[in-house]
């Protein structure tokens, strides 16, 4: 006669699973993290990513069109240095503070919102007195600390529009 | 509904439930299931630590992009590139040649600039070229 199979699991079965359960979540607990972690970091720094070029985008094309851009030192505890770039359409005056953008013409304010964007920037003459604007973005978000902050750096010349030579013919 | 009817049904339900308690996993089903879903999370990790890798490239090729607009730009505004050390300073991890030849039939009267911004990124090499045409400083 067959003997009845047990309806439970037998001791040792329950202890070989026990055993077996805690050396899997042992090896996969850390791809996880990384997993999961990557997953919700990403998607925080491409939104703010994708602010910052909208930032940058429109800074480029105000520094490129300045005919005149001068740079007024503010209080840090006021959000850092003010930049004004003087343009066909007016002077519009940026500000760049740790999270935070902002854009005045007039009444006219625009501010970006970037908690984990730091920005660094400088207004630099070269020797035939052209002015360029400089500047570095940080996006600094918590990690385990092995890696950099998300960093970009770009560079805007003042009154480029104007230049007869720009871009006649480029190519990749 | 009768008092007779509810007790069957009762017997009914209670005799599923029996039944159903003698379907149990066997040990090597959990086994092998506890091996699938290690493997699949095993798999999802190595895909997005790559989809990681190949971010970084592209952002790396972004900034060397980047990097040569701002010598272009600034050789066709001054005539000159931007300061070894700013250019340091601001991709610290690249290295830009530049190399200036004078046009030739249409583009007589112009000078090609070629920049070329290269570095490694996760022990890859990332070189990325660029041209233009600009006008003579002495013609200016």
């Amino acid at each position: 006669m067959k003997p009845r199979r047990p309806n439970a699991f037998l001791l040792n079965e329950m202890i070989l699973i026990i055993a077996l359960l805690s050396v899997l979540m042992m090896l996969s607990g850390e791809p996880v993290r990384i997993f999961f972690g990557s997953v919700l970091r990403s998607q925080l720094v491409f939104s703010q990513q994708d602010r910052v070029e909208t930032l940058l985008s429109q800074l480029r094309t105000h520094t490129e069109q300045a005919a005149a851009v001068y740079v007024q030192p503010a209080d840090e505890r006021l959000g850092g240095d003010l930049l004004y770039l003087t343009g066909p359409d007016g002077t519009v005056c940026y500000q760049f503070s740790a999270g935070r953008a902002v854009c005045s013409r007039g009444d006219n304010v625009q501010q970006w919102d970037m908690p984990q964007v730091r920005f660094d920037w400088r207004l630099m003459t070269l020797p035939d007195q052209s002015q360029i604007l400089a500047i570095t973005t940080f996006q600094q978000h918590r990690r385990r600390g092995d890696l950099p902050a998300f960093r970009g750096s770009y560079v805007f010349v003042v009154n480029l529009a104007n230049n007869h030579s720009r871009r006649i013919l480029e190519y990749d | 509904m009768t008092c007779e009817m509810w007790k069957r049904l009762l017997q009914k339900l209670h005799r599923m439930n029996s039944r159903q308690r003698q379907h149990g996993w066997l040990m090597v089903e959990m086994v092998v299931a506890l091996f699938v879903i290690f493997t699949l999370t095993a798999a999802l990790t190595t895909i997005t630590l790559t989809a990681g890798k190949g971010n970084r490239m592209l952002w790396a090729r972004r900034q060397a992009l980047a990097a040569a607009e701002a010598q272009l730009d600034c050789l066709t505004q001054s005539g000159a590139p931007l300061p070894e050390a700013e250019f340091k300073r601001l991709w610290p991890s690249f290295d830009c040649t530049i190399e200036i030849v004078a046009g030739t039939g249409s583009t007589a009267q112009l000078q090609r600039a070629q920049v070329t911004v290269a570095g490694r990124v996760n022990k890859k090499k990332i070189c990325v070229t660029k041209q233009r045409y600009i006008i003579e400083r002495e013609a200016q």
